[in-house]
């Protein structure tokens, strides 16, 4: 298999603080395609640093950071902005989607600022359906962010990570912000996604939800803690088909 | 990203606050405007003076100049020879070197008071021969009843004038002018013809002009011998000008033993030019004024824009994330400034115009589009926006994506 993302001895250290902070110490971690890892650890242990990383959105102090086979720290603002459209695709805890836009136009914004593979405006409207369609949400194309609910604004931030087929996909704590049974239903997305090929990494909190990836990692104090495969994986279809009809006796049983 | 989605983006940003974006570029919009209006309505005032008549632009008015020797006598502090005039003989030697090329003619004033039947007047009297008509500014009036005088009438010294209109009905209310006599001093002049009155260059108003031609023998003759005289050559072409000038000049200065500079030869037309380049200097210190309110405006939208910016903030951190390029945010923040900005020009000049065509109305000028005007109006708004939206851009810019993203 491809290594996809490999960090080779990565220190980074953020100056700006009295005394500087060390997010990561000397961390190495090799990422194939076709995996979907999942990263805990508690706050400040370096999640958020490893998945900037990850992201191209900055750079290691130390050791390097190959995404793709390229070395992240060699390349200028420009490349790395062009790295991130052409093979990342984020997903926010907070969806971040762009306020006063359209779901479709949200979907649409990635391939705006491609710089290979042009597409014309049609292609890029006709993709950006296709997606929501993936996502379950061609009904919402017009909708704007404030009239969708939590999980549907995270699935229009799916489709909008997934608009330039990325190979990876970066997912902090997705389903931070959503219900259990929401949660699921991403977490049944996210496993769909990555059976199609797509390399997943995901930020969570809860061992619950880790359990659908396929790998887990523990960080502490910006070290490798954990580093092992999922044996007992959850399967979200069968979990989301249970938690359902589980909430709905409930409903109906007036509890 | 391309230009067309660049643009799209810009506009729906703009579009959805659409208040602010017209109250941010009311400030260019006014400064547009003022200056386009300044701009224009001066042009316009100064066409209006502007405007030559054939026969304005191949006239020469020659004079000796008596302001100069004025002038020579303070600063060389010795005495000048004072009372230095043309002489009819100086007319004549004119009129023979130019004969066949120019049509040479005299002019020469006296101011009195003017009698008749009880009444009396101040006016301008005019000492003319026939061509003198011409060249004249009465060349192109309208004779209103009976006719000018001619050649014979100023080789006779004969007893005749033409007088205007105003003046006719000032002396004669109930009309019949035409055979009677005017008094100037104890002589008497017999009415040949009225003519219109000028209209002044102004504000439409209707001028009275009183003033009164006779034949210029007939002034220094009977009427006042010491009347200044004033050469009026009218040439075939205006081209022709120059070297008639430096002809006449040059004939006359040999002739009194006088340089050349104690000589004025003018043509109107010039001398408007010149006063036309002097002006200039007014519009453009107009023009500055005006310029300071579009400083003022562009401050406005920059303020405008920073506060997008910071608004924006998360938003820039999302596009940074999902790889739009430091250059392409700035020329996405770089074109809402110049289309709230260009926006703001156009409209500017548009009521700009609308301004000049009021005052244009109010004053009689014509309407003139300058386009120095049109050209400073839309230039100096498509400065403003580059300039004052560049900062606030490359702020956007050169946001860090982590920060911008975690931005509340």
């Amino acid at each position: 298999m491809d290594s996809i993302a490999r960090f080779e001895a990565v220190t980074k250290v953020y100056d700006g603080f009295d005394p500087p902070v060390t997010a990561l110490r000397g961390l190495t971690l090799n990422i194939q395609a076709g995996e979907f890892v999942a990263v805990m650890g508690a706050s400040g242990s370096g999640k958020s640093t490893l998945l900037n990383l990850l992201g191209c959105l900055d750079r290691p102090s130390l050791g390097r950071v190959l995404i793709n086979g390229n070395d992240v720290s060699g390349l200028s603002i420009v490349e790395r902005a062009d790295l991130r459209n052409q093979i990342l695709g984020f997903i926010f805890q907070s969806y971040n989607l762009v306020p006063r836009t359209t779901a479709l136009e949200n979907v649409e914004m990635p391939m705006l600022c491609r710089r290979k593979d042009r597409l014309s405006g049609t292609d890029i409207r006709c993709r950006a359906r296709v997606c929501l369609a993936r996502v379950g949400l061609s009904d919402r194309e017009a909708h704007y962010s404030t009239q969708l609910s939590g999980g549907q604004q995270q699935r229009v931030a799916i489709a909008r990570a997934l608009v330039n087929n990325p190979s990876l996909l970066l997912a902090d704590e997705p389903t931070g912000n959503l219900d259990s049974v929401t949660a699921l239903e991403i977490l049944h997305l996210f496993q769909q996604l990555n059976e199609s090929g797509i390399t997943i990494v995901m930020i969570t909190h809860e061992f619950e939800l880790a359990r659908y990836a396929k790998r887990m990692i523990v960080l502490r104090d910006g070290r490798l803690r954990r580093d092992e495969a999922i044996t007992a994986r959850g399967n979200a279809v069968n979990d989301l088909t249970q938690a359902r009809s589980r909430l709905a006796a409930e409903l109906e049983s007036g509890v | 990203m391309n230009a067309a989605s660049t643009t799209r983006l810009a506009l729906r940003t703009l579009r959805r606050a659409m208040l602010r974006s017209a109250l941010s570029c009311l400030g260019v919009v006014i400064g547009v405007a003022s200056l386009v209006a300044l701009v224009s309505t001066f042009e316009g005032g100064i066409a209006k003076y502007s405007r030559f008549s054939d026969s304005q632009l191949r006239h020469l008015a020659v004079a000796a100049n008596t302001l100069r020797k004025t002038r020579l006598l303070d600063s060389e502090n010795q005495l000048a020879p004072i009372g230095e005039r043309l002489t009819v003989a100086d007319y004549m030697a004119v009129a023979s070197a130019l004969e066949n090329r120019a049509i040479t003619g005299v002019k020469l004033a006296h101011n009195g008071t003017i009698r008749a039947y009880g009444r009396q007047a101040r006016a301008t009297c005019w000492g003319v021969d026939t061509s003198g008509l011409v060249v004249n500014a009465t060349g192109e009036r309208e004779v209103l009843e009976g006719s000018m005088f001619g050649p014979s009438d100023a080789a006779a010294a004969a007893l005749v004038c033409v007088i205007t209109k105003s003046l006719s009905d000032h002396f004669f209310p109930e009309g019949q002018s035409l055979g009677r006599s005017l008094f100037i001093g104890p002589v008497p002049f017999r009415i040949t013809g009225v003519v219109a009155d000028r209209q002044s260059p102004g504000a439409g108003v209707v001028t009275t002009e009183s003033a009164v031609w006779l034949p210029y023998t007939s002034i220094l003759r009977r009427v006042n011998p010491s009347a200044s005289i004033t050469l009026e050559i009218l040439v075939d072409r205006p081209e022709e000008l120059p070297g008639i000038r430096d002809e006449v000049l040059e004939l006359l200065s040999s002739r009194k033993g006088l340089r050349r500079v104690e000589f004025a030869a003018i043509n109107i037309a010039e001398t408007m030019k010149q006063m036309r380049a002097q002006t200039a200097v007014v519009a453009q210190i107009l023009g500055s004024i005006a310029g300071i309110s579009l400083i003022v405006g562009g401050i406005g939208i920059m303020n405008i824009m920073y506060a997008n910016v910071s608004e924006r903030t998360r938003e820039i951190g999302i596009r940074s994330s999902f790889g739009t390029r430091p250059s392409d945010l700035l020329r996405q923040f770089l074109l809402e400034a110049l289309i709230l900005t260009v926006s703001g020009g156009v409209l500017g000049t548009a009521l700009g115009l609308g301004v000049t065509a009021l005052l244009a109305r109010i004053f009689e000028w014509p309407i003139v589009l300058s386009y120095n005007a049109l050209l400073g109006g839309l230039g100096s708004s498509t400065l403003v926006g580059l300039f004052f939206g560049y900062y606030p851009a490359k702020r956007a810019a050169m946001l860090d994506p982590i920060v911008a993203l975690r931005h509340e």
